[in-house]
């Protein structure tokens, strides 16, 4: 079951007022940074996360995949010659266009 | 401040260990005790590799580096053409040439074949070392204030 509160009336330049009970909850004052997070549920906003937090989810999804470091390390090393063949193709592209 | 050109290799270990170097270096750099400093190829490549390998953390790979304060350089046609030769593998040529127009005191990469060479830090001016190596030189420097 989800809890409602009474609808939050926005102010000027969109600004909103995080309902107390909220801001208590979610250990939120003055200057915290918040997320906002577009999820099948629509909008949801959560306070922000920290830059380990981010790292720990990419390394947890990896790890939990199965995929290595090699295997991501390999990954790159392929994406990196994709990425500078294309920038050089586009490059030579742009070159050989013949002037107006 | 130590101004460190990262390869796109940093990210691996510092995603996989909270307590790896590349994870010191990223918190360092968000802490502004340290300048890190990428190209856009460096994010291209990091990106590209996530998507085809784990598309849904790139969402949290872009929320981190939104939230890293980094500098970023892009070479020139003219800084790609000097550099050219100076790495092993010619796809390394845009990494080495970032690194060389940013004035660093390091570039850290993980690709020990073909960045770690003399010609390479010659070429940059500065060394190149591992997260650990690098690491190990902030934490000393510290150590000495």
């Amino acid at each position: 079951m989800g809890e409602y509160l009474k609808p939050t009336l926005m102010q000027r330049k969109g600004m909103l007022v995080v309902p107390q009970v909220v801001r208590n909850e979610l250990g939120l004052e003055h200057g915290s940074p918040v997320d906002w997070f577009k999820g099948n549920d629509g909008w949801t906003i959560r306070p922000a996360m920290s830059l380990d937090e981010a790292l720990n989810h990419i390394g947890d999804a990896l790890r939990e995949k199965g995929i290595s470091q090699e295997e991501l390390m390999a990954e790159l090393t392929k994406a990196r010659g994709e990425v500078v063949n294309e920038q050089r193709k586009s490059k030579s592209k742009k070159s050989k266009k013949p002037k107006a | 401040m130590r101004r460190i050109f990262i390869d796109s290799s940093t990210f691996v270990p510092a995603a996989y260990s909270e307590r790896s170097p590349a994870r010191a270096l990223l918190t360092a750099a968000q802490n502004q005790q340290v300048t890190l400093i990428i190209s856009p190829l460096v994010l291209s490549e990091t990106e590209r590799a996530l998507r085809n390998k784990l598309p849904q953390a790139l969402p949290y790979f872009e929320y981190a580096v939104s939230i890293i304060p980094f500098e970023r350089v892009q070479p020139t046609a003219k800084d790609l053409a000097q550099a050219e030769g100076v790495t092993i593998d010619p796809f390394d040529v845009p990494i080495v040439a970032a690194a060389k127009i940013a004035k660093v005191d390091a570039l850290v990469s993980y690709n020990i074949k073909h960045l770690f060479t003399k010609q390479v830090s010659d070429y940059i001016g500065a060394p190149v070392l591992t997260d650990a190596q690098m690491m190990r030189l902030i934490r000393e420097e510290q150590s000495k204030k």
